[in-house]
């Protein structure tokens, strides 16, 4: 027991001495060059603050176009044959419209099984490939 | 004077400083570039692949959370992008046997590693690392041009500590054994008997 405890000592030196004296590999002396090359011009793509899908000018300039329509209507410059709120009887009948067109609406079991599965398998891969791809970037 | 810190030069470049990115690269593509090495045995396809992995870390700066060593997250990415590398060009990890013959011979090999010239040395040295396998590379450099604790490796490999343990001292073996074969096995078995 002593014995083997002593040769994997004697192999852990040796290899040690072995690894150090034969030193990490060279790369390419411009390789520092090339990755920033690469990087610069994703730098000026991408940006690390958050950077939001609609900029806020477009935000604005909707804001103010939607308050210029609620205006003109409102202000009763605009003549529309139809009402703008819909008569308590017109609203009613809306919603009977509704109603029938669901009334008619079924699913046979077979395909509400699959689209159950079908969901199942969408949700669980989701998460395996979620895990699978942050397990790489996160410790 | 003394160099800035990685957590110095992550901060910095998140914050539009991105030529500080550059130190990150210098202090570490010597590493990154070994592992795709010993992972890859080409030398084109190691410096593709070390190069890509800088790019995906800039890109993925962000998400460092700080939580262990920069050094060990880029190991992380550095290794997953060469088992890509790996897998998409359909070859297997290789593996060698373990033979007991080496580790009864280490004084012998030392003696007769010893006798050669430093250049000689060198070179059959890196010869046998570069037949490792891809995994007992990893382990190797990790452990000793890191100082990468066992704990730290599981994290990089995705394994347990245990089978760190274990494969760290199966990869010395094999290490022992290849150096072994390239030293002429005659001599080896001679030694000190005459």
């Amino acid at each position: 027991m002593e014995k083997d405890r002593n040769k994997e000592i004697e192999l852990e030196y040796f290899v040690e001495q072995v690894v150090t004296e034969a030193g990490l590999d060279e790369p390419a002396p411009n390789f520092t060059e090339i990755v920033m090359a690469k990087v610069v011009p994703l730098a000026q793509k991408h940006s690390f603050g958050y950077e939001p899908l609609i900029p806020k000018t477009v935000w604005y300039f909707m804001a103010i176009a939607l308050l210029g329509i609620f205006i003109y209507i409102f202000t009763g410059s605009a003549k529309m044959e139809v009402p703008f709120w819909p008569s308590e009887a017109r609203s009613a009948q809306l919603q009977q419209a509704y109603i029938d067109i669901f009334a008619d609406f079924s699913v046979s079991d077979t395909f509400l099984y699959g689209l159950i599965g079908l969901t199942l398998c969408i949700g669980i891969q989701v998460f395996l490939l979620k895990h699978h791809f942050e397990k790489r970037m996160v410790l | 004077m003394s160099q800035p810190s990685d957590q110095y030069c992550i901060d910095a470049v998140i914050n539009g400083d991105v030529q500080t990115f550059s130190v990150l690269v210098d202090r570490y593509k010597h590493m990154v570039f070994s592992l795709a090495m010993k992972m890859l045995k080409n030398r084109e396809e190691a410096e593709e692949v070390a190069q890509d992995v800088f790019l995906k870390v800039y890109q993925a700066l962000t998400t460092f959370k700080g939580e262990s060593k920069f050094s060990t997250w880029l190991y992380k990415i550095a290794y997953h992008r060469c088992l890509d590398s790996i897998k998409k060009n359909g070859r297997a990890i290789q593996t060698t046997s373990i033979d007991e013959f080496a580790i009864h011979h280490i004084p012998a090999m030392d003696s007769t590693l010893d006798g050669l010239e430093a250049k000689d040395r060198k070179a059959i040295i890196k010869a046998a690392i570069a037949e490792l396998s891809a995994e007992d590379g990893v382990v190797i450099t990790l452990h000793y041009f890191e100082a990468l604790s066992l704990k730290e490796i599981s994290k990089v490999m995705g394994l347990s500590v245990d089978t760190v343990k274990v494969r760290l001292f199966r990869s010395r073996k094999r290490l022992a054994n290849l150096l072994a074969n390239r030293l002429q096995p005659e001599t080896l078995k001679t030694y000190g008997k005459g």
